[in-house]
């Protein structure tokens, strides 16, 4: 059962439905527990790329030994009184259970899932996608991809590498940068990032598990008319 | 005794044709995967590319530092081409003389090349394991005539600049860039 999903999980866009989310849980001794949580979590995922707003800033020193991290913070604002509201509004179409994880499917309108999208497969047999090489790109849509480590916890990998993709999404919209270098003896130099940016109408496109190398990957995509 | 001399004898030769050998040869490390993108990077007229590299403990963190290199090259190289943009202005209509104009020039210049790189995307990234480590590499790619329109709407902002500025052929080919931008925009 484990590294096998349904090609809904794996490629979401495919998915002829609009407004769809998938929520992710811990299995717990009761299922039904682990459900509502995962039905939790895709709410406030579904409100988080409906309407947000990331801002924040990191910055570096690069010398010769290496580029040390100086700091960073990181804010992404969301209506958290809508999590509870979209959760009722939200359809489970798909349940998946394995040791691990579990995952719930959710809609905001109709969506009937065909054999295909429910069929479970297991990565290994999949070809590795070719997004992982190279970000798409189109007129109407900024894409960005992100990756996680492999955790003890497989929701941890999942939730850490949307999130870096929401960020790489948002630095991909507007980043202001400022570097100094400083030449003498040893070249140095201070690298600073800062960003302020909404976010609207994101959507998961699609995800993969490298299980070579243990990374997991995640695709999002936003509509470049959205301001 | 002579027995001795004889394995003495024998030990040094030895020692002497291993010490004559020379250093012993380094043993071979692996260059690992590194991406041909990043040893080759893509030339394209429309776009400034940079790429970087970051080693840490922490994935993140690793392609962090990457994507923070890269961007820094690509900020950097905006800001050349913008100054050298100053100097065909000042070629052409003399800002050197006027300290108010230059002071103008100068406030632009920083606003285009400390302002938001928006459009500046990742274009490909790969992440690998580096022994203990995690080393990220980045591709970042920002279109050329974003930095163009950034510069020709802060000129346009003053008015002065604006009056001096609009005659030149600089501005008008400056103009011209954008409006193709603005074409190629549409065709993406």
């Amino acid at each position: 059962m484990a590294q096998e999903y349904p090609r809904w999980f794996l490629n979401p866009s495919d998915l002829p439905c609009q407004d769809i989310v998938a929520g992710y849980a811990k299995p717990s001794f009761h299922l039904d527990s682990s459900v509502n949580q995962a039905v939790l979590s895709g709410a406030e995922t579904y409100v988080k790329y409906s309407n947000s707003h990331l801002t924040g800033g990191e910055a570096y020193w690069s010398t010769e030994a290496g580029v040390a991290w100086m700091g960073s913070e990181i804010t992404l604002q969301y209506d958290s009184a809508a999590v509870a509201v979209t959760a009722v509004t939200l359809q489970p179409i798909d349940t998946v259970y394995s040791q691990d994880l579990v995952i719930v499917l959710l809609s905001k309108g109709h969506c009937e899932l065909d054999k295909r999208s429910r069929k479970r497969v297991a990565i290994k047999d999949l070809d590795t996608p070719s997004w992982i090489n190279s970000i798409p790109q189109d007129g109407r849509y900024l894409y960005a991809m992100g990756q996680a480590p492999k955790y003890y916890y497989e929701i941890s990998s999942w939730i850490e590498a949307e999130e870096r993709t929401l960020k790489s999404l948002a630095k991909s919209i507007g980043v202001e940068v400022q570097a100094m270098q400083k030449v003498s003896q040893a070249g140095q130099e201070i690298r600073h990032e800062t960003y302020s940016v909404s976010l609207r109408d994101v959507q998961t496109v699609a995800r993969w598990w490298d299980l070579n190398d243990g990374v997991f990957y995640v695709l999002l995509r936003m509509p470049k008319n959205v301001k | 005794m002579r027995k001795f001399t004889t394995y003495l004898v024998m030990v040094l030769v030895v020692m002497g044709l291993i010490g004559c050998a020379g250093p012993k040869p380094l043993p071979e490390t692996s260059e690992g995967k590194i991406p041909s993108w990043f040893l080759n990077v893509p030339e394209d007229p429309n776009y400034l590319y940079g790429t970087g590299t970051g080693t840490s403990r922490d994935m993140s963190l690793a392609i962090d530092k990457a994507s923070t290199d890269a961007r820094a090259k690509i900020a950097r190289t905006v800001e050349v081409r913008v100054m050298s943009m100053q100097k065909k202005f000042d070629q052409e209509v003399g800002i050197g003389d006027d300290a108010e104009l230059l002071q103008m020039f100068t406030q632009a210049t920083k606003v285009v090349t400390s302002t938001a790189l928006s459009g500046s995307r990742v274009k490909q990234q790969d992440v690998q394991k580096d022994g203990n480590n995690w080393r990220g590499y980045v591709l970042m790619e920002y279109p050329i005539g974003a930095a163009n329109q950034a510069l020709l709407q802060q000129l346009k902002n003053n008015q002065n600049m604006y009056t001096r500025f609009r005659e030149s052929q600089t501005f008008k080919d400056l103009e011209s860039e954008v409006d193709k931008f603005e074409e190629w925009k549409k065709a993406q």
